[in-house]
């Protein structure tokens, strides 16, 4: 299991609102007596790891093991089954228990629903006549801190439902999670959204207020100031970009899941041939925090550096004398070493990806893309890549981020892709093109792009950007600046007014509000006159901005956010939710149906 | 316990009457007329026991009511008068640390010495007064071994945890290979677009 990451710099105390999801889980646990055997859907089993250590569910005297349709192997008399609230995952637990029924086991068994029971599961208990020998309890997880500043819902398919499956039930749980920080820090008085989904978010948090509200006046000053909710819908061009900040190109390539990725022993120069081992990437790990933001060309200049400082010293230490402080000195470096070799050896393994030209090429067709110049040359790119038959999620990638930017594409051209697709790739992918149009990620064009009007407004594109030491969040594409985090900037600075025509072009509606002893009654109109004044909570601390990416959010863009934090001049600390922390491939693979 | 002298020679250990580098006494305790034939006795005496330490050695004489205690390190001799009652292990120590303060402050000058010296050391009369208490030679003896210790403690950590170096010079190798490997990603996409531009 990954580590848990360290909270102590945290801006506000996530500590607090994991130890709560710790002593819950353990309440649920201790519910039930003597040993027992807790069975936990796989993908909750990572979000958990980051909640509690495994040795803590042992000295409960807890026996782990994963759910599947496979009967559960353990001598146990009591059986606890913790699940996110799918059907699916009902059908195993019902597998389950039939089989101890047929091999005349008898077992207790306890179902608690992530993050709340649904009656379609508890309908499936009933079908199967189970729902009598089940105890149902709730386990309400509804954010995970993945680190000092981020927080994630764990709601893989939140884009795809809401866009296409029309399901918005992932809309309650997001206002959920906030509604629980109010209870922690206080009613967070500005509210400015950004997306059809978003608004709908800030109308039912206000529900929840008047129904179950936050006293506000048990607090002196609310810890956040204001929370602003953007759509994944609003800006799309985003995550289909390739990051280049080294923590990007992790997820890019290596796939970090829930703060680690995982690899073959032999990447970190391990001797254990075909052996996986788990990396840990969070702030807790001094020089990731360092260089996780950065754009890669930087890494490699500073590992190369710090390699290099270190051996120069050990020459120096063995040719002349040295006192015993100096010594320590050294010994003192040395405690970097580890963390040093697993770098190292993590960016070397990823320059074999970066150094590769398809990798070039494609970021190089990325950029034509974006700065809306040459369509012949981008058809033709993206055609050629088709016929190829490169990689299924590289070529829609770049597909979507065409029919983005141009606002669909013409009739002929959109029934020759989807044509050529389905001759390369198969028919089966009908579906997924299906819900790409639907989405309206690619579709028949059927006005005139903004798309330059949008660049143009919010500078998009930032000629020599200087990777090194960046002035402008545009480092994190080596030249093109996340528009989600340029709406952030704005948010921040001076609220949705001044850009409030770029606004319009973009999807979905808008929203600025007051809340707290101010009027609660949702507006999509922008209220006048609002003032975002800087409040300043008592210990001298930077307030605090928590930024809600509805549908996902990359690493570039928390790199950016980031970034954003270490300027002149800002006024606010930031923190991140998201439903789940993305990239181009995990995002484009929500679409994709697997059918049989 | 008491320390009524201390002096520094050279040994030539060649017949020869050993050359007198600093000196340092206390005859305070003597009568005012006295002080100077007490002086030139102390030096008479130091000469002679000096000629007779072979290098390497470690001696102590009985003369009268006093000891000395003398130690000579490849022909730089340290010699100190002390009471019966002063410790014999710390004359030695005290010794030790004269002969290394020395070399630390003169390096190897002292074998070019002819004549005797008629400039004072400084350190020599701070060190008389400051070791009339025995326990100060001990305590600096102590200090000093435990850092020799820690120092081999720590070279032998630094070495072993780093392989005697090769684990670094993998780490410089690799990241060197990066740099080669590195991309100005942006730079490069934008000089293709230009060239794509102009087709």
């Amino acid at each position: 299991m990954a580590q848990i990451p360290n909270l102590d710099n945290a801006p506000v105390n996530l500590t607090s609102i994991r130890e709560h999801s710790q002593k819950e889980l353990l309440n649920i646990l201790k519910n039930v007596r003597g040993k027992k055997c807790l069975v936990i859907d796989p993908k909750l089993g990572d979000s958990l790891s980051l909640i509690i250590q495994t040795s803590i569910l042992k000295e409960h005297g807890v026996e782990l093991r994963h759910l599947s349709g496979d009967p559960i192997q353990t001598d146990c008399s009591k059986v606890v089954y913790i699940v996110h609230a799918q059907p699916k995952l009902m059908r195993f637990i019902c597998s389950n228990i039939h089989n101890d029924v047929s091999k005349g086991l008898q077992r207790e068994y306890h179902v608690y629903f992530v993050p709340r029971r649904t009656v379609v599961c508890e309908k499936v208990l009933e079908e199967e006549k189970l729902h009598n020998m089940v105890t149902i309890g709730e386990y309400p997880l509804y954010s995970v801190p993945m680190d000092e500043d981020v927080l994630s819902f764990e709601l893989d398919l939140s884009y795809k439902e809401c866009q296409v499956d029309g399901d918005t039930s992932s809309l309650w749980h997001i206002a959920k999670a906030i509604h629980k920080l109010e209870f922690s820090f206080g009613v967070i008085p500005n509210v400015r959204a950004k997306g059809k989904a978003s608004v709908r978010v800030a109308d039912i948090l206000n529900r929840m207020q008047a129904e179950e509200p936050v006293n506000s006046s048990d607090m002196v000053v609310p810890e956040i100031n204001t929370v602003i909710l953007l759509d994944r819908e609003v800006d799309m061009v985003t995550p289909l970009c390739s990051q280049l900040t080294y923590e990007g190109l992790l997820d890019e390539f290596l796939h970090i899941n829930n703060g680690s990725v995982e690899l073959d022993a032999s990447i970190m120069g391990l001797q254990q041939e075909g052996k996986k081992t788990k990396v840990p990437l969070n702030s807790s790990d001094k020089l990731f925090k360092e260089i996780r933001d950065l754009n890669f060309e930087v890494v490699v200049q500073i590992l190369r550096q710090k390699a290099t400082s270190m051996k120069q010293d050990y020459t120096e230490m063995t040719t002349t004398t040295q006192t015993v402080s100096e010594l320590k000195d050294f010994v003192k470096k040395l405690n970097s070493l580890p963390e040093m070799t697993r770098h190292i050896n993590l960016a070397q393994h990823l320059s074999t990806f970066t150094s590769k030209p398809s990798f070039l090429g494609q970021l190089d067709m990325e950029h034509t893309i974006v700065e809306a110049q040459s369509y012949d040359i981008c058809f033709e790119y993206i055609e050629e890549l088709i016929h190829k038959q490169e990689p299924l999620t590289t070529v829609l990638r770049l597909l979507i981020l065409f029919s983005i930017t141009n606002s669909g594409l013409p009739k002929k051209h959109f029934d020759y892709f989807r044509r050529e697709l389905l001759h390369s790739y198969g028919f089966e992918h009908i579906a997924m093109l299906n819900n790409l149009e639907k989405a309206g990620l690619f579709k028949k064009q059927e006005s005139k792009s903004n798309w330059l009007t949008i660049k143009r407004a919010l500078q998009l594109v930032v000629e020599d950007t200087d990777t090194a030491n960046p002035n402008d969040i545009a480092y994190v594409f080596s030249g093109y600046a996340p528009l989600s985090i340029r709406l952030v900037q704005h948010a921040i600075r001076s609220g949705w007014r001044p850009v409030e025509e770029i606004l319009k072009l973009l999807p979905g509606p808008h929203l600025e509000m007051k809340r707290g002893g101010f009027s609660n009654s949702p507006s999509f109109d922008t209220l006048s006159g609002i003032q975002s004044s800087i409040a300043k909570v008592p210990d001298g601390r930077r307030a605090v901005v928590l930024v809600v990416f509805v549908g996902g959010v990359t690493f570039a863009e928390i790199s950016a956010l980031r970034f954003l934090c270490t300027q002149e001049g800002m006024a606010y600390d930031l923190i991140i939710a998201t439903t789940k922390i993305v990239n181009g491939q995990t995002l484009v693979e929500t679409f994709m149906e697997k059918l049989g | 316990m008491k320390i009524t002298a201390l002096l520094v020679l050279k040994c030539t250990g060649e017949g020869s009457d050993p050359v007198i580098l600093a000196n340092a006494s206390d005859v305070s305790h003597f009568g005012y007329f006295q002080r100077s034939s007490v002086k030139e006795f102390i030096v008479f005496v130091g000469r002679t026991v000096a000629r007779r330490t072979p290098q390497g050695q470690r001696q102590s004489v009985q003369h009268e009511e006093y000891k000395v205690h003398t130690y000579n390190r490849n022909g730089l001799c340290a010699l100190g008068f002390m009471d019966d009652h002063y410790p014999i292990r710390s004359a030695f120590s005290l010794l030790n640390q004269v002969i290394d303060e020395y070399q630390k402050n003169f390096g190897e000058s002292w074998r070019n010495a002819q004549e005797d010296s008629t400039q004072p050391w400084p350190y020599l009369n701070e060190a008389l007064a400051k070791f009339q208490d025995p326990a100060e030679a001990d305590k600096l003896m102590k200090i000093q071994r435990e850092l020799d210790e820690t120092k081999i403690i720590l070279h032998k950590t630094i070495d072993s945890v780093l392989a005697r170096g090769e684990k670094l010079d993998s780490l410089v190798e690799k990241s060197s290979d990066l740099s080669a490997a590195s991309q100005m990603f942006y730079k490069q996409a934008k000089k293709t677009n230009q060239c794509c531009t102009i087709l």
